[in-house]
């Protein structure tokens, strides 16, 4: 009897897809997090084929093993310079033996080959990976990703050909996973702005789990807020030696570097941007120029195939500047067809700022394009600082690091549901800070070497130092920062618990490869059994004759997911917990969303709103008519107050009338007795909305 | 009598470094049919001139940034039906579109593509039904 016909995956070339889905099980603990991820082939074909998949990592994973199991047999990945890994595999391929070869295909991006898989066969591999979280203002972030978008731009540039992955729209890979969080941060606000997932906390453990329907299209984010990191050392053993990591979060209190700043504002208008990602970089830019001063000066240019400056240069930021660019935000289109980001750069580098003020550049894009190295090259003597925010469900996280680290700026990332204001918040912040730098590290004694003094850091931004030693080092250790007001001196006592596990010697041997000559980062990468760009992993599964077929294999590359609302082709703003029953522009549902996309903002009392309600009153009782719109509002007082929140709950569909009458209830209900006749309070009070109101009530 | 000049052979290797592609580029187009298969078989298999050639119009295209599918429809172009010409400046064309929800519309243009209006009825009803089919599965999920 012929066994259970199975499903076949095809893609969109009726081809069949081997990849049959994949398993994420990991654990963080302190700031380590690891993962074990299982991919599942099987070849349903009737000829042997080699199947190829390239698939994303976080650019700071470190990948640790890598292991073949095909029927009854499991065999354990070795680790061998690039050129001998291959050649092995090659080797195999053509001695009609099964293999794999995983390779770092670039930063952030890894290839894997299964060669000579035979008609019926199933394989799993298994990788682990791990990488050192780091608490950035007051937050620690992790995110998975899981597909590659299309990328604009010559991938030959950056990619073998057959590490070049195709996307396929039709294609799905289901996913589980399972995520324990340990310690201290299981008791933190843990959220998830990108999946539904599942909670269970049992005995100080939260074990976090899909809920049955996820698939490998967008990035996996997980928030941890609402604990500070402090400081902590580790240390275990590094074969005969010991190795050290110590984590500090800077605090420090630093006043702005400059009263008054300049920020060029660069928009990716590029075909990817559409849908999602174009209302992110809109959001962004409304943040922004909602946080800046009247004193501040700002220019807006957007980049596609062609640069298009808004503004004519930089511009004072005055009421009649701010109401027209906000006019042109909102107007802001991803109409703009490829992204040419070279171009976008060098045009805003170009616009002239005044003598003695440093002007920065703040950068929105989803990042997806391949010449990130050319990019770099051309950048790297930008005379500018590049602030980067990456928006989208499926952000390039190479290219927003890298282009932040090389000019000495920062990068958030921003999902299409994580809370744009903050972020921009969190990056304007940074723009105003002194830049830090890990100045010296005094240990108890000498270390053999050590990686991470010289880096430069933000105040709220955690520093990982590492260092080896031969014998067990004990006592303090001194972490001095530089560049603040006042010395900042981070003591902290070394941890006495040394572990034997591996992890920590080979995150700290994977550092190091960054200060080592391309020989002694091989030599290196082999000891530890890193896969690197000097080293790729290799297994080899040797074949009875009777299996032997020595055709070439049929290629079948495993085409990544088409990533959610890439380009405009579906939204993810409403597919987190909690999820309204359905996508509506009834109010109940912006009130929803509005609420959740505001729902850690911090309650303000600023000043102006006193000041505000007296204009107003001062407005109507001389004549004037009670205002309708933002513009009329902007009319009363100046400089403008800060109506980024009136702005996003127009933008998701109230109207603009009902949101400017019931922000001014509140206002009178605030301030009123003060400053407003009776008549006036009751003309305001009537004519609002309560579901508005409420919703104003609680930013 | 002059005498025949045997044709030049190459082996993988050597065909690698002549043209400064990796050994599993070269098999990889092998295997994507970019490049003909080689002469003779397992340890014995060789290359000849016109694998060279073949190896080095792909890495002029590719260098010019075209990606392999660009390049497997350029390599094998004697061999296509002429591409059907786009439509010319000024052309009119009459487009049936048909709204299944707010944002959600299907656009048929029944000439180009060459549907009868029986199927162009059937095309919409059935897609219709889909999508009301896939929001009903939605809603009695939430």
């Amino acid at each position: 009897m012929s066994a259970e016909p199975m499903a076949v995956l095809k893609s969109l070339a009726g081809v069949a897809v081997p990849l049959q889905g994949v398993a994420l099980s990991g654990v963080i603990e302190g700031s380590l997090l690891q993962f074990t991820v299982e991919q599942r082939y099987c070849n349903t074909e009737d000829q042997a084929i080699e199947a190829l998949y390239t698939f994303p990592l976080p650019m700071q994973a470190v990948l640790l093993s890598l292991e073949l199991t095909l029927g009854e047999r499991t065999l354990i990945g070795v680790v061998q310079r690039k050129q001998e890994a291959v050649a092995a595999y090659e080797t195999a391929i053509e001695d009609a033996d099964t293999a794999i070869l995983l390779e770092k295909a670039s930063d952030g991006l890894f290839t894997v080959s299964l060669g000579n898989l035979l008609p019926g066969e199933q394989a799993v591999i298994r990788y682990r990976y791990a990488q050192v979280l780091a608490f950035e203002q007051g937050q620690l972030r992790m995110a998975l990703p899981m597909t590659i978008a299309p990328r604009y731009g010559n991938a030959h540039t950056a990619l073998l050909p057959h590490q070049q992955p195709d996307t396929d729209i039709t294609v799905s890979y289901p996913c589980t996973l399972t995520l324990q969080v340990r310690g201290e941060l299981a008791a933190a606000n843990v959220l998830c702005p990108t999946h539904t997932l599942s909670r269970q906390i049992e005995q100080g453990v939260l074990t976090l789990r899909d809920s049955g329907n996820l698939v490998l299209d967008r990035d996996l984010v997980l928030l941890i807020e609402g604990t500070t990191a402090g400081a902590q050392s580790l240390l275990a053993r590094d074969g005969d030696d010991y190795v050290a990591l110590v984590s500090c979060t800077v605090a420090v209190s630093a006043k702005p570097v400059r009263d008054a700043r300049a920020v060029k504002l660069l928009v990716d208008c590029s075909g990817s941007m559409d849908g999602d990602g174009i209302k992110q970089a809109r959001a962004a830019m409304l943040a922004t120029l909602s946080s800046l001063q009247s004193a501040d000066l700002v220019s807006l240019t957007r980049f596609g195939s062609t640069v298009q400056h808004v503004t004519e240069g930089l511009q004072l930021l005055g009421p009649a500047t701010t109401l027209a660019l906000n006019k042109s935000v909102r107007a802001t289109q991803a109409d703009l067809g490829g992204t040419e980001m070279l171009e976008g750069i060098e045009a805003v580098l170009d616009i002239p700022a005044p003598s003695g003020l440093v002007a920065d550049v703040l950068l929105i894009t989803d990042g997806e394009i391949w010449e990130v190295d050319t990019l770099l090259e051309r950048i790297a003597t930008a005379g500018h600082r590049l602030f980067v925010i990456a928006v989208g469900a499926t952000p390039n996280e190479e290219l927003a690091r890298k282009v932040a680290a090389l000019t000495r700026g920062a990068c958030e990332f921003v999902t299409p549901n994580e809370n744009m204001k903050r972020a921009v918040q969190r990056l304007l912040d940074r723009m105003a800070a002194p830049v830090l730098r890990v100045d010296a590290v005094q240990w108890p004694q000498t270390p053999s070497w050590t990686v991470g003094v010289g880096d430069l850091v933000f105040p709220g931004d955690t520093v990982h130092v590492l260092a080896g030693f031969s014998s067990p080092p004990a006592g303090q250790v001194t972490v001095s920062i530089a560049g603040a007001d006042e010395p900042c001196l981070q003591t902290l006592s070394l941890s006495t618990a040394v572990s034997t596990d591996t992890t920590l010697a080979r995150l700290g041997a994977a550092r190091r490869l960054e200060t080592l000559s391309p020989e002694a980062a091989a030599a290196l990468a082999e000891q530890h059994q890193l896969v690197t760009r000097f080293t790729s992993c290799v297994v080899v599964m040797k074949r009875d004759d009777a299996q032997r077929s020595y055709a070439l294999p049929a290629v079948r590359k495993v085409p990544s997911m088409m990533a959610a609302s890439y380009g405009g082709s579906s939204t993810v703003c409403f597919s987190m917990s909690p999820p309204p029953a359905k996508h509506t522009r009834d109010s109940s549902a912006i009130y929803q969303e509005a609420r959740y996309l505001s729902r850690s903002d911090p309650i303000r009392l600023e000043p102006w709103k006193q000041e505000f309600a007296s204009s107003l009153a001062a407005y109507v009782l001389s004549g004037g008519e009670i205002p309708q719109t933002l513009a009329q509002l902007a009319r009363i007082q100046q400089p403008l107050p800060p109506i980024y929140d009136l702005l996003e709950l127009i933008e998701r569909g109230a109207r603009e009338v009902d949101v400017v009458a019931a922000w001014l209830a509140n206002l009178c209900e605030e301030y009123g007795q003060d400053c407003f006749p009776d008549r006036l309070q009751r003309r305001l009070l009537s004519a609002a909305d309560r579901q508005l109101r409420e919703y104003l009530r609680q930013l | 009598m002059p005498t025949q000049t045997p044709a030049a052979t190459f082996t993988l290797e050597q065909l690698a470094a002549l043209t400064g592609l990796p050994r599993r580029t070269v098999r990889y187009y092998i295997q994507l049919g970019l490049v003909d298969r080689p002469e003779g078989e397992k340890r014995g298999a060789h290359y000849l001139p016109r694998h060279l050639e073949q190896l080095l119009t792909i890495q002029k295209f590719t260098t010019a940034g075209l990606s392999l599918d660009k390049v497997a429809d350029l390599l094998r172009a004697p061999a296509m039906p002429p591409p059907v010409a786009p439509p010319r400046v000024g052309t009119v064309e009459v487009r049936s579109h048909l709204t299944l929800a707010d944002g959600v519309e299907l656009v048929v243009e029944a000439g180009r593509a060459g549907l009868t209006p029986e199927q162009v009825r059937q095309l919409f009803t059935q897609t219709l039904a889909l999508y009301a089919r896939l929001i009903q599965e939605n809603d009695d999920e939430c």
